[in-house]
């Protein structure tokens, strides 16, 4: 894959890549795994494990992995300026035509049903992120919903860490009610859940 | 990792352009480099430095960053650096907001992908992954603080609970694609407001009622 190809595909991802880093996956394996393509299997399943142990975007971790393993630094800061491309053109055009053509029906129709949108899937991020500290496991909705019809559901491996939940607790209340910097808050969760979290 | 007290927006625009860039700049690099889980952790967090923490931007601004940040295709970190860098310093704003945004992982990664195993096994150790669910247990309180900031400015009225509470369930129980969501939701916003504008031109008084 030449630099100019690992651009382009790159700019492509950033193209599809709608609704978050949900969609990436798939688009990655189609392109980028298998035999004659630039990853093998194995080289993507530890690539997507480090992507999601890291700090920092996934699409972007992977962009710069895959770069890395095609040209070295240079293919790393190509394949993630490519990922980013679409992406500063378009906002900054949504920005302006949102703002343009605000009185018109198609915004307003998008508008009255993004609004409401945004806000169900801010609270199912909360929900997700919860299942990655707060619970130890996914939460069991077929089972839960079982257990409410009335059939014995065994909810194996699936408990609740106490601390973590301590810790979301109290960083919702402390932003709330002061303005500290999240640093801190971040810091201080860090240094609770290295120990109480283990 | 200075806490100067925050600086008004006027005041702000007032620095010379190396520094206000210097200031997105840098804040995306706290951000993003400390944040882990992605998109929606990120958007949090850029809602808590500049909004809660210093007042820059608007609630009604994060509505649509969210709204913006979640309809046009690309990374959701990113886009939502470009949103608040671009409302904030312009087009140098984001751009830089923007490289802050992905310098930090871009040199974890390469580092990684350069061989630096011990890099992947401080990850690994248990310490470290009991730090990252501290981290993330931080985050869910952001995520929710977010979310209840929204929820008056996205949630007005019966239809717009209806598919708050749709999303919601279809995300985090079904686990359907937030892309088929969005799709789904503007499709329904469009109808609404189709709907009651062909309403309001039949019958002037139903559609006020159906706005």
């Amino acid at each position: 894959m030449t630099i100019l190809q690992l651009y382009l595909v790159f700019a492509k991802f950033g193209l599809l890549c709608f609704g978050g880093g949900y969609m990436l996956v798939p688009l990655l394996t189609a392109e980028l795994v298998g035999p004659g393509k630039p990853l093998a299997p194995k080289e993507f399943s530890s690539l997507v494990s480090i992507a999601q142990a890291t700090p920092g975007p996934i699409g972007i971790n992977t962009a710069t992995y895959v770069g890395f393993t095609q040209h070295g630094v240079i293919g790393s800061i190509l394949a993630t300026a490519g990922i980013i491309t679409p992406a500063l053109i378009l906002v900054i055009l949504a920005i302006k035509l949102l703002k343009r053509y605000e009185q018109s029906l198609p915004v307003q129709g998008f508008l009255a049903g993004m609004k409401p949108a945004s806000f169900g899937l801010i609270l199912s991020a909360a929900v997700i992120f919860a299942e990655l500290s707060v619970f130890s496991a996914d939460i069991p909705w077929h089972g839960i919903w079982q257990w409410l019809t009335g059939a014995t559901v065994d909810f194996h491996g699936f408990h609740l860490r106490i601390s973590a939940l301590l810790i979301a607790a109290a960083t919702t209340v402390v932003m709330l009610k002061t303005r500290i910097s999240f640093m801190y808050l971040l810091l201080v969760s860090a240094i609770l859940g290295a120990f109480l979290c283990r | 990792m200075s806490d100067r007290p925050p600086q008004s927006l006027e005041a702000f625009r007032q620095e010379s352009l190396l520094k206000r860039n210097w200031i997105l700049f840098w804040s995306y690099i706290k951000i993003t480099s400390l944040v882990l889980g992605g998109g929606y952790a990120i958007i949090a967090a850029a809602q808590e430095e500049f909004v809660r923490r210093r007042g820059w931007l608007t609630d009604d601004d994060v509505v649509e960053m969210i709204t913006i940040t979640q309809t046009v295709p690309g990374i959701l970190a990113c886009n939502s650096a470009i949103y608040v860098g671009w409302r904030i310093g312009g087009y140098s704003g984001a751009l830089s907001a923007l490289a802050g945004s992905v310098l930090p992982s871009l040199v974890i990664i390469m580092l990684i992908a350069a061989g630096v195993d011990s890099i992947r096994h401080v990850i690994e150790t248990p310490y470290v992954q009991g730090a990252f669910i501290g981290v993330i247990a931080c985050i869910v309180g952001m995520v929710v603080v977010t979310a209840l900031k929204m929820r008056k400015k996205a949630a007005r009225n019966v239809f717009g609970w209806c598919v708050a509470i749709g999303c919601f369930v279809g995300l985090s129980v079904f686990r359907i694609s937030p892309a088929w969501l969005i799709v789904a939701a503007i499709a329904a916003g469009l109808i609404k407001v189709g709907v009651g504008s062909a309403l309001k031109k039949i019958h002037p008084e139903k559609g006020e009622a159906a706005q």
